[in-house]
């Protein structure tokens, strides 16, 4: 089977064809996939490389106090979110040294506590994320792409949510998050009499999730205030988390996390792209 | 493997397949790429533990080294990754093909071989056999220019597509491997004790980024010897093994992180036709039903309660 050559394969191979090997050459790294790193090549940034950052934490999840009461584990909050902080911190600090205005597709992990190697009472925090570089042509916002303290910007947004951000005129500052482990109590003996062959609710659990929740989201607004932001995007809510469960213990431990990116607007003259109605080729589930 | 009479086969989904087609690249045929290696590594004095002294364990309350690298397995884990990759290129090579898409590289235990253990570096094994394989289309391009041999990508027929309308090609499959092994030492000991105080581990945390930069400078390299200026990462695969300390009178512990980076190497060209690319658009409306898309409600799946029933707080 023969077909016509066909000019922008001919471009690519003849390319291929003529690669030169240069030992100095700049090259880049990232951890975007390829819309990803389209879509962030379109909005005007470059990907410098690969930053992280690594902590792991032992944590001690017998606490004293009465185990059969319902509270926040302080100990487990602070040192789980310093962790964190910490983590996010030298992933700054590697971009910063790369000479990046931010870093994108920020994925902050926490894994261990009962899995993996690190033996059942360490938590391991990683963050991951592409260092990028505004390109000089690119419009830049009234107070720049840095954080206010002038250190790169973290995402937690995928390259297409982050063009999608900047076509909107917002700009992200921060990865922010606000974290809140509670030991939950077995129930007392009052409410396990009266509920005895009943369907009642628990309202003593309900308002436990209220409670750990509205901590875990206060603290993500503190912190993005901080940045002074206008608001926070892509929120997500997470409780219990795989990583406090798992053992005896892990059933009454629970995190209640929430992540999000902080962002503030801009002025900016062109308008917001009309959404289009698509037909999508890509089918995810087969690959 | 296709003759001139026989069709060619392929692991490309339709979508692929006219997706490759659209930028003029036809399927010549599946291609493989298989090496058997044997790990002999003993691991012997590689902790940087100070050894069994006259003191006992006490011994390794003197100060630890720095973690260290684990060269012999670094490059060994490179090595025969790189060796898979080779001869599946080789296969391209012969069926005439200009590049493989949509490779797929595994890593399996391979039992037969003799003593082994599913954990790369399970405590007391002393040798072990892993089969790396890797499994990928062959494509030839229709055009005159050929590259001097075939260009290796893991992306999926459509991110081929993508890429090269977008004025970039691959040059090759690109990987990193960072092993590093620290010992535990006294002080980790005692600070990982279930009543040990809620703190940060710093030899722990140290090991675990040092593995992953390793990796990271290592993939750098690679992208350079493949003449590549950025990579799309497919897969940052992080290990960490707990085994007993072979250095130390048989007391103590060491932890090993190993780190593997897989990808594919992209070098820009210039389209001569002058496109821009795909351009990118808001989708209002996918025309797909939502279970397709791969994206489910993430809050739905990190509940709890809704996905295992068994972990509500009550007795």
């Amino acid at each position: 089977m023969t077909r016509p050559p066909d000019s922008l394969v001919e471009d690519a191979m003849r390319a291929l064809a003529d690669l030169a090997l240069d030992a100095t050459a700049p090259v880049s790294t990232s951890d975007l996939g390829v819309e990803e790193l389209l879509l962030v090549r379109a909005a005007g940034f470059r990907p410098l490389g690969l930053v992280l950052g690594c902590r792991v934490v032992h944590a001690k999840r017998r606490q004293a106090g009465r185990w059969a009461d319902s509270r926040e584990l302080g100990t487990l909050t602070t040192a789980i979110s310093l962790a964190r902080e910490e983590a996010m911190g030298h992933l700054q600090d590697e971009a910063a040294r790369l000479g990046a205005d931010g870093v994108v597709g920020v994925r902050l992990r926490v894994e261990g506590l009962g899995r993996g190697g690190w033996g059942p009472d360490q938590a391991e925090v990683t963050a991951l994320g592409t260092a990028v570089v505004a390109s000089p042509a690119a419009a830049v916002p009234e107070g720049g792409w840095r954080q206010p303290a002038g250190r790169p910007f973290t995402s937690a947004l995928s390259g297409q949510d982050f063009w999608a951000l900047l076509q909107a005129a917002h700009q992200p500052l921060g990865l922010v998050l606000g974290s809140c482990v509670q030991h939950v109590g077995p129930r007392d003996p009052g409410t396990v009499l009266a509920a005895l062959g009943r369907n009642v609710e628990l309202p003593a659990y309900t308002r436990l999730l209220y409670d750990a929740r509205e901590l875990a989201l206060q603290r993500m607004q503190t912190e993005a205030r901080g940045l002074a932001a206008d608001g926070v995007v892509g929120v997500r809510l997470r409780q219990g988390g795989d990583s406090w469960g798992g053992d005896s213990w892990g059933a009454h431990t629970w995190e209640f996390l929430a992540v999000g990116t902080a962002v503030r607007g801009w002025h900016r003259t062109e308008q917001p792209p009309a959404p289009q109605l698509v037909l999508g080729l890509d089918d995810r589930q087969r690959g | 493997m296709t003759g001139a009479d026989r069709p060619w086969t392929s692991n490309l989904s339709v979508a692929e397949f006219a997706a490759l087609q659209s930028v003029g690249l036809d399927p010549v045929g599946q291609v493989l790429g298989s090496a058997v290696w044997l790990f002999a590594w003993s691991g012997r004095r590689a902790c940087g533990s100070p050894g069994y002294t006259s003191t006992g364990y006490g011994g390794s309350r003197r100060r630890l080294g720095p973690p260290r690298t684990m060269r012999g397995l670094v490059d060994t884990m490179y090595a025969a990754r790189r060796a898979a990759l080779q001869r599946m290129q080789d296969d391209a090579a012969a069926l005439d093909a200009d590049g493989v898409v949509a490779a797929r590289l595994a890593v399996r235990p391979f039992p037969a071989a003799g003593q082994h253990g599913l954990g790369l570096l399970a405590p007391g094994s002393t040798q072990r056999a892993l089969e790396f394989s890797v499994v990928g289309t062959a494509v030839r391009a229709r055009s005159v220019s050929r590259p001097a041999r075939p260009f290796v990508c893991d992306l999926s027929g459509q991110d081929t597509a993508t890429m090269l309308s977008a004025g970039w090609v691959p040059t090759g499959m690109v990987m990193g491997v960072g092993a590093v092994v620290a010992h535990d030492g006294y002080a980790v000991a005692r600070m990982t004790r279930r009543w040990g105080a809620t703190r940060e581990v710093p030899r722990y945390s140290q090991l675990a980024e040092l593995s992953r930069t390793q990796a990271r400078t290592q993939l750098e390299q690679d992208v350079r010897r493949h003449a590549g200026q950025t990579a799309v990462v497919a897969s940052i695969r992080v290990d960490v093994h707990e085994q007993q300390c072979s250095n130390a009178g048989g007391e103590g512990r060491d932890h090993l992180v190993e780190t593997v980076i897989v990808g594919t190497s992209l070098a820009p060209f210039r389209r001569s036709d002058g496109h821009r690319g795909p351009t990118a658009v808001l989708p209002v409306l996918r025309l797909r039903p939502p279970a397709a898309t791969g994206q489910q409600p993430e809050a739905l799946l990190a509940d709890p309660l809704l996905t295992t029933p068994t972990r509500e707080p009550s007795r």
